[in-house]
């Protein structure tokens, strides 16, 4: 489970400070499949980033299942992050000098897995997605809904507890944007907790809560109608 | 796991293709450069290192420093020095002394003019040169011995066996080969190609015996050479030095002298003394190359070092992906360090491809450009030597530790959440590279500055500084006879010439004679004798300071020896008037000179200063110039000087020949052309020259190339902003405005940094010249604008095509 309690975040250079979250509290149960919402600047990015230990928030306390990870040193983080959190990023964030199968490698080569396993591992989640036939090709040789399948891929490969998907769907067209989607459910559904930023009000629709965002502050949180 | 940082690394390699050529290129030039200088080190300090026991031999020499004028370096020591030590110092095993002549040497039809050495039978013991056939150490004992080297045994006697056979030497004298040595390598100061014994009509170690035991007597000619016995060092007999002279030679030289005593294998290290052997090398040149041999290395690196880290923002996605995977720092940093050893070795593996092939045009550069020296034989044998393997890795490995490591920690240090929406800013970084900048080219306007006030130098010193006219002018060498008039006649009326003098010695040097003289009133002071012809200064286009020239009208002007009621007239240089303290060269003319020579010597009934002549150098730019005192003899000036009339010089040279061959001594022409003969003097610094320039060809080329990578990065960076910049107006003349002021900054910087430095430095390294050019101001910021020239051509091609491009296309980018 993560819980988030008053959670702030403040950006400063030496002439602007700006506060991109303020107060937030937040509990996703493990297993769920929650969609944040919100205008341009919201702050959706930034809680993003905080629940995916990508960044630490500047006042408040974060359990991320059941651990306060709001202190955590970049190392304790890095720990944690390896163990739990998978990552989809709405530029899809390739590797473009790696391949396909090696890009979706990557999530593993960190986390102890040996050569063997990392093969076998790495060719299911490939099939999952279904893009093994492009194994071996680069990102530059495949479409933005490729692309980000493999991505899906990269994040589902090593059994995360968390996936934080980052506008999956913005650069892609209907048609790959419901594949993907797709892809989401069905790893929610298995029992990985998925958070996902969306502009798509109909994507939205999908995930089990919605949660509202506006200059930083939680304005409104819905659930989907059983 | 290596496998994914493999692919990743050469993937990003090859989608680069022309920024990692510049960046491996560029290391591999900067190696390669470092790899010839260390060979060279090396080279230097492996001289005589092929000689067996060669660490227990020592060449003994002499430095006297009479009071009042600078100190004499010799070459030898006197030359009956050597019996006297071996006497009174048992540490001494053996020792033996080498002297050199131009005799004739002929077999059948067979002649040529032959550098040939003379020594005493030690010699060979001392020092066991590789032997190819017959017994070199006996082979001196036999008064008859002679010692030859391989190619000369191919010369003289083809492909017989030359143990036995004979050679006649000035058609007077027969010898017997009784060793054959191999030729003499490069890193040798020796330069023999034939050795007799101390036997031999022609050597100087015979015709002074005569003059052993004779008191007062002290003639510093004999290069000498000892070996220790085994376990002994030479300190006893250093710190005794001072002590034989004064049992010796106190009458002769009171405490003037020291003995100089070198390691053999630092003989070609020692300060050059009367006779500078061309081959020698100072020190300080040694260390000076060492020192740019690391500068060449640091601009490389620095280039290295700045387009790594200007990749950073490129593998910012990487970097963020792999952190959000769980990637640790460390693992991050040892991925990055090894992709910069992977450019590291692949640009020492080309360097070491670049060496191979430049080595032969190295060893040529370093050579004289005479076939009385051997040439310089730098080796580059990696594959047989693991030292030189190992050191080449070694110096991989540091490299790419220090030019790796910072780049690697930039890229290991950046956030994901920055790396992985939208970027990486690399402020920081953006700094250090402009900083980077500014050295290489700081070391770049250093190194023009040297080069200029270098050849500036050589330039004076060959030229100017020897205030004498040498241009088109041939020695021709007499070695018993004096050259008659009629030859020097014969020689005048060839249509290629323009002149004709003699002197007993070449123009700028003095014969080994000199003699005590003193001024009415004042102390004796030692004078160094130069005998010429009458029109030897107007030969050599020198006026008078005050008096005037020599005169066949004045009866005195001819000096006639062992007459002692001839009044002789002398000249001096301005030295010389001011050793005998005289007020001024005006006030020289007229005054006596008293002799103070040994009783056996007949002294005229007087001398009188008639002429007082321009110092010129002696020997070398280096030495301070000696008092010298003229006098006409021509039956002493044994060195004919002819001037050539510009064009048909080889037609001139063969009429020369055959007016010696009839009217000259009975052997071939023994001739050399004075340009020759101060190129010899001055290779070092003529060598310096040519490997300080190549040198700095190499640093302009490789901060150029720097520069270039640079440039590429920083319009990639600035893309959006030109794209903007376009949109509100700007014309491309104006971004390339823009563009260009940014690699201008970093010269004013580099200049700061430079113009002190390269000031001091070259200052300093004038000062080892007692007559030298100015620094010349004026040469700093001239090297500034050649620097700004080199950095705003590598960098203007490239921003005028960025500069060019429609705004769309800078603008969609995003």
């Amino acid at each position: 489970m993560l819980k988030l309690e008053q959670i702030g975040k403040v950006y400063r250079t030496t002439e602007v400070e700006t506060q991109a979250l303020s107060a937030v509290s937040l509990e996703i149960n493990a297993g769920e499949f929650v969609a944040v919402m919100g205008p341009s600047g919201c702050g959706k990015s930034t809680l993003l980033n905080i629940l995916g230990l990508l960044d630490t928030p500047s006042s408040g306390t974060y359990q991320f299942f059941g651990e306060n990870v709001s202190s955590y040193s970049e190392a304790q983080l890095t720990a944690v992050r390896r163990a739990a959190i998978g990552f989809v990023f709405q530029s899809f964030n390739l590797i473009d000098d790696l391949s396909v199968e090696e890009n979706v490698e990557v999530a593993l080569l960190y986390r102890g897995v040996s050569a063997k396993d990392r093969r076998a591992r790495v060719s299911e989640a490939l099939e999952r997605v279904g893009i093994s036939h492009r194994a071996r090709h680069l990102p530059q040789q495949l479409s933005g809904g490729q692309q980000q399948r493999v991505a899906v891929a990269r994040a589902l490969v090593s059994n995360p507890k968390v996936i934080l998907a980052d506008e999956p769907t913005g650069n892609l067209d209907t048609a790959n944007g419901n594949a993907v989607m797709e892809l989401l459910i069905s790893v929610a559904k298995a029992g990985t907790t998925v958070v996902m930023v969306t502009h798509s009000l109909t994507y939205a629709a999908l995930a089990s809560r919605t949660i509202k965002l506006l200059d930083g502050k939680i304005v409104s949180e819905t659930l989907l109608a059983a | 796991m290596l496998r994914n940082y493999l692919a990743a690394a050469l993937r990003n390699l090859l989608r680069n293709k022309l920024v990692s050529i510049i960046n491996i290129g560029g290391l591999s030039l900067g190696f390669a450069a470092a790899i010839l200088i260390g060979l060279y080190l090396r080279y230097q300090l492996s001289y005589e290192s092929f000689l067996p026991g060669h660490e227990q031999v020592y060449r003994l020499s002499m430095t006297v420093h009479r009071p009042g004028t600078t100190p004499e370096v010799h070459d030898g020591a006197d030359f009956f020095m050597a019996d006297k030590l071996k006497l009174e110092y048992p540490e001494i095993e053996m020792i033996a002394r080498i002297t050199g002549h131009f005799p004739s040497v002929r077999r059948g039809n067979l002649e040529f003019h032959e550098n040939v050495f003379s020594a005493d039978p030690d010699f060979f013991r001392i020092m066991p040169f590789p032997t190819l056939a017959g017994n070199l150490a006996t082979a001196l004992d036999a008064p008859d011995g002679l010692v030859i080297t391989r190619s000369y045994a191919q010369k003289y006697f083809g492909d017989e066996n030359p143990i036995g056979q004979t050679l006649e030497f000035d058609r007077d004298e027969i010898f017997r080969v009784l060793a054959v040595i191999e030729d003499l390598p490069g890193n040798t100061h020796f330069n023999f190609r034939m050795v007799a014994s101390n036997k031999a009509k022609f050597s100087a170690l015979r015709s002074v015996e005569e003059l052993r035991n004779r008191p007062g007597v002290f003639i510093p000619g004999a290069p000498t050479y000892f070996r220790l016995r085994a376990g002994a060092t030479p300190a006893h007999l250093e710190a005794d030095g001072p002590n034989f002279l004064k049992r010796h030679y106190w009458q002769q030289l009171g405490t003037t002298a020291k003995l100089d005593i070198y390691p053999l294998t630092r003989v070609h290290l020692t300060p050059p003394g009367r006779w500078p052997i061309p081959t020698n090398v100072n020190p300080r040149t040694l260390t000076a190359l060492g020192l740019v041999g690391l500068l060449v290395i640091l601009i490389a690196a620095i280039n290295f070092v700045n387009l790594m880290t200007a990749r950073a923002s490129q593998r910012a996605v990487e970097v963020g992906v792999r952190k959000s995977a769980g990637a640790k720092r460390s693992q991050l940093v040892a991925q990055f360090l090894g992709e910069a050893f992977i450019y590291v070795l692949a640009a020492m593996l080309i360097a070491a491809a670049l060496v191979e092939l430049a080595l032969p045009t190295f060893n040529t550069m370093l050579s004289v450009d005479d076939e009385m020296y051997q040439p310089a034989t730098v080796t580059f044998q990696y594959w047989r030597e693991p030292m030189l393997a190992g050191a080449l890795l070694l110096g991989a490995i540091i490299v790419g530790l220090l030019a790796g490591a910072y780049p690697a920690f930039v890229m290991s240090s950046m956030r994901p959440a920055n790396a992985l929406h939208g970027g990486f800013a690399a402020s920081g970084t953006a700094r250090v590279r402009q900083w980077l900048v500014v050295t290489q080219l700081a070391i770049l306007i250093a190194l023009l500055v040297a080069t200029a006030v270098i050849h500036r130098q050589t330039a004076f010193a060959l030229n100017e500084g020897l205030r004498i006219s040498k241009e088109q002018v041939l020695l021709v060498f007499n070695a018993k006879q004096t050259p008659s008039e009629a030859l020097k006649e014969a020689f005048a009326r060839i249509p290629g010439v323009s002149g004709v003098t003699s002197a007993a010695a070449a123009p700028t040097n003095y014969d080994n004679n000199a003699a005590f003289f003193h001024a009415e009133g004042g102390t004796p002071v030692l004078l160094q004798f130069s005998a010429v012809d009458f029109n030897f200064f107007e030969f050599y286009r020198l006026e008078p300071i005050a008096g005037r020239l020599p005169s066949r009208g004045f009866g005195t002007d001819q000096f006639l020896f062992q007459d002692p009621n001839h009044h002789a007239s002398f000249w001096m240089n301005e030295a010389a008037v001011r050793a005998l303290g005289m007020k001024s060269p005006i006030a020289a003319i007229g005054q006596t000179l008293t002799p103070d020579w040994p009783k056996v010597l007949t002294r005229p009934a007087s001398i009188t200063i008639a002429g007082v002549m321009p110092d010129i150098p002696i020997d070398s730019m280096r030495t301070e110039i000696q008092p010298v005192v003229y006098f006409v003899a021509p039956d002493f000036a044994r060195i004919v000087s002819i001037r050539l009339r510009g064009g048909q010089i080889p037609e001139t040279m063969d009429a020369i020949e055959e007016v010696w061959k009839r009217l000259g001594e009975p052997r071939p022409i023994s001739r050399l052309f004075l340009d020759h003969y101060y190129n010899r003097m001055y290779n070092d610094i003529l060598q310096q020259r040519r490997v300080l320039g190549s040198l700095c060809g190499v640093s302009v080329f490789l901060a150029g190339l720097g520069l270039f990578g640079l440039s590429i990065y920083t319009a990639q960076r600035r893309t959006k902003e030109i794209g903007i910049r376009k949109v509100m107006g700007a014309s491309t003349a104006d971004v390339m405005r823009l563009l260009l002021w940014a690699f201008s900054k970093p010269v004013f910087w580099a200049s700061l940094i430079a113009w002190p430095t390269a000031a001091w430095l070259m200052n300093r390294w004038l000062q080892g010249f007692v007559y030298r050019v100015d620094l010349g101001w004026w040469l700093l910021p001239l090297a500034s604008l050649l620097a700004l020239a080199i950095a705003l051509a590598t960098v203007s091609v490239h921003s005028y095509l960025v500069a060019r491009e429609k705004p769309a296309g800078a603008l969609r980018y995003q």
